[in-house]
């Protein structure tokens, strides 16, 4: 048996991988030890990533019997998608209304590696959906808009595993801030005498500017090392910023230099 | 003087042949074979296809920028290809047929020292019963001309909507192994923004119909979008969007046939079904161009030199092997054909060792996976690197090629428009690294995340349409078009 995780532990988070090797004895293992957690908590299924491994496996119960499903996916659905109003054991505490398709057909892995398809509806297709988006990374609140998903959060009282603000966006908030006015200074200045001083200091502004930018990503970096999960805390993310902003800034020392 | 022959003139030909003439200068000769006089930015196909861009806009002549490169361009279509020469004559020679007007139909044998094949794929409607434009069934958006006409057929159906009419539009992939899932997801959702605009979205139900196994695999077995705050898979994004937008889908479908206004599936289970439409746009599945091969005595040595599918066998790993031992190695690196060094195919035109999405068959044995996509920034990148490569060669730096592109081993930018507008578009804006995802390095998904997200908004955008210019700029040759990067 094993822990159930529940939010926000960011492991909840990790988008699972394939199964890949069949022959592999930690996946008996693995399925054992879902089945005797599903078991002890009375679920009808589980996902593997509940227990904290990110792999493609979800065990079912069905007439009795919990059927391990590999790699399951959904390749076809019907019916009009309806509001269910759900909760999970991962997610304690929350109930949440989302559209779901009364019913679905999968198609999955037996532990063998054979292809498998079931259907399912009412309940148990509900179910699978949510199990099924689990393994992709999904909890049930990625089914909330941004402005139910702040909701969300302040009533459940949960900390948000990726906050939605960041002070590295701050900063860039107020350089962005500063770029427009540096740029609507720099238009004024080609007509008129009273901003002229961007233009003579534009070589101060761009050290200035760069300095800003070089500043935000020393902290992004520095603040992003606590949240791996999100996409915003990337390292390619943070280069990609300070190039965008490099652009204009480059571009208004340019034109300063010229004028 | 050596002689570089590049077959294409597509994304990844433009690249190498531009780049090695670039490198190599007056002393050598870059000549390009390609049917069309046009060059053609592809990803912006999508906007002629609802009318917010013109076939102009996306196209230039490719003659005088060629001209003006010292580049020889021979606008005709590549027959065959001769790698061991012909009886009397050692020296290797493509056989092309003038599409040009002035020489239509004219056969010319041309001599390389290198060959580059870039030929880029056929679009296989013929794979599905009465797939595709010239059928008159369903549209496509694949080349600039198809999306005028499809834009045409969907300004029809505005017009019949702003009437009261009830529209349904059908949009994906048209057999079950095809690729480009990417370009009928933008167009689906550039349709739908269309149809907002002109107020008549009440009017219009919209679907999808592709071979993914999963929404959001998009032929590279999904990518990481944010979502919520965190990462999730893209299968989760895309039917949250789906969702809101009312567009409904079907997926792990192989669509069998296609009449007027219906179309009939198979599925991963084996049941089959049919969909009306009143306007459907389908990826039609990709083959080689045809191309033979013959070696010094006049024999057929096509199967030698391409793969069954047509695509040209390169360093790959072509055994058949199932879906748990692939490996990034099976990838090529170098492009370089194993049989004849001096020939290399680059882009579509190289034949992938298998998918990159997990392979499925639908219990009938019908095989439904996406063809691994070799398009936009990686195939720009391994044109380039084989061109570099072939420079140094010969310039005589190097006796073999030094440069290597493995798709296993680079990342990828891709940016997919789900509505065009300066203040209310969007778009994805997602990198994946590798490409091909590698197992054993990343254990999991196969890819790093660290350099693996994306994220749907307006900024992104913004970025899809500086980039249009971005590399109009670039392959017309412009002033610092070297520094774009591909």
């Amino acid at each position: 048996m094993a822990e159930i995780l529940t939010y926000p532990d960011t492991t909840l988070l990790q988008i699972s991988g394939y199964v890949r090797h069949f022959d592999d004895p930690g996946l008996k293992e693995l399925v054992d030890r879902m089945i005797a957690t599903a078991k002890e908590h009375n679920l009808k299924a589980l996902s593997a990533i509940q227990i904290g491994v990110a792999r493609r496996v979800i065990v079912f119960e069905k007439d009795g019997e919990y059927i391990p499903l590999v790699n399951p996916t959904i390749f076809a659905h019907s019916g009009e998608p309806f509001i269910s109003s759900e909760s999970d054991e991962s997610l304690p505490g929350a109930t949440i209304d989302v559209k779901r398709f009364p019913k679905i057909k999968i198609m999955y892995q037996d532990m063998e590696g054979n292809d498998r398809f079931m259907e399912l509806d009412g309940e148990d297709a509900v179910l699978m959906q949510r199990k099924i988006d689990m393994i992709f990374g999904g909890m049930l609140f990625d089914k909330l808009n941004k402005k139910e998903l702040k909701k969300f959060f302040k009533e459940y009282g949960f900390v948000d595993a990726c906050p939605t603000y960041f002070v590295k966006d701050r900063i860039l908030a107020a350089l962005r801030f500063f770029l427009v006015l540096h740029a609507v200074a720099l238009v004024i200045a080609l007509f008129s005498d009273l901003t002229r001083f961007v233009i003579e200091h534009g070589g101060a502004l761009f050290a200035l500017e760069t300095a800003w930018l070089l500043f935000y990503a020393a902290y992004a970096r520095y603040e992003t090392k606590k949240y791996k999960n999100c996409t915003s805390c990337q390292n390619a993310n943070i280069i990609g910023t300070v190039g965008l902003y490099f652009v204009p800034i480059a571009l208004f020392w340019l034109v300063s230099s010229f004028l | 003087m050596a002689r570089i022959v590049v077959l294409g003139a597509g994304v990844s030909g433009h690249t190498a042949a531009t780049f090695a003439k670039h490198w190599l200068g007056d002393k050598h000769e870059v000549v390009v074979v390609s049917p069309n006089s046009k060059w053609n930015w592809i990803p912006s196909n999508i906007w002629v296809g609802v009318g917010q861009m013109t076939p102009e806009d996306v196209t230039f002549e490719l003659a005088p920028v060629y001209a003006k490169a010292g580049i020889d361009f021979k606008q005709a279509k590549a027959v065959s290809i001769h790698p061991e020469g012909k009886e009397g004559s050692d020296k290797p020679f493509v056989t092309i047929e003038y599409t040009d007007p002035n020489k239509q139909g004219q056969t010319e044998e041309v001599e390389y020292d290198y060959l580059i094949n870039a030929t880029g794929p056929k679009l296989n409607f013929a794979a599905t019963p009465g797939l595709g434009p010239d059928e008159g069934n369903s549209l496509s958006v694949c080349t600039y001309l198809h999306a005028a006409e499809a834009n045409t057929h969907l300004q029809n159906a505005i017009e019949k909507m702003k009437k009261g009419e009830r529209q349904k539009f059908l949009i994906g992939t048209g057999h079950g192994m095809c690729t480009c899932q990417g370009a009928a997801f933008e167009y689906i959702f550039n349709i739908e923004h269309e149809l907002n605009k002109a107020g008549v979205r009440d009017k219009a139900d919209i679907k999808w119909i592709s071979n993914e196994q999963f929404l959001g695999d998009f032929g590279v077995a999904g990518v990481h979008l944010k979502w919520g705050g965190h990462i999730v898979s893209s299968k989760v994004m895309m039917e949250s969007l789906f969702t809101e937008k009312g567009v409904d889908w079907i997926t792990g479908a192989h669509v069998k046939e296609v009449q007027k206004g219906k179309l009939h599936y198979e599925l991963l289970d084996g049941t089959e079904g049919e969909e009306e439409f009143d306007f459907a746009m389908l990826i039609p599945p990709f083959s080689g161009v045809g191309l033979k091969a013959y070696d010094k005595a006049g024999n057929d040595i096509t199967d030698k030199v391409f793969a069954p599918n047509g695509f040209m066998k390169v360093d790959a790993d072509y055994t058949q092997k199932p879906f748990e031992e692939w490996k990034a190695s099976d990838w090529p690196k170098i492009y370089q054909n194993p049989d004849y060094n001096n020939m290399y195919a680059v882009g579509i035109a190289f034949a992938p060792p298998h998918p990159i999405s997990k392979p499925a068959k639908s219990v009938n044995g019908t095989p439904i996976t996406p063809a691994p996509p070799r398009t936009g920034m990686p195939s720009a990148i391994i044109g380039k690197t084989v061109a570099k490569n072939i420079v140094e060669m010969i310039e005589g730096q190097s006796d073999k090629p030094r440069h290597t592109a493995s798709m296993a081993e680079m990342g990828a930018a891709c940016v997919a428009s789900t509505g065009k507008g300066l203040l209310d578009g969007s778009a994805v804006a997602l990198t994946v690294y590798p490409v091909v995802p590698d197992y054993d390095k990343y254990p999991g998904t196969g890819r790093d995340p660290e350099y693996t997200f994306g994220e749907i908004g307006l900024a992104a955008h913004w970025i899809k349409h500086i980039l249009h210019h971005m590399f109009m700029w670039k392959a017309q040759l412009k002033p610092g078009w070297t520094l774009i990067p591909e």
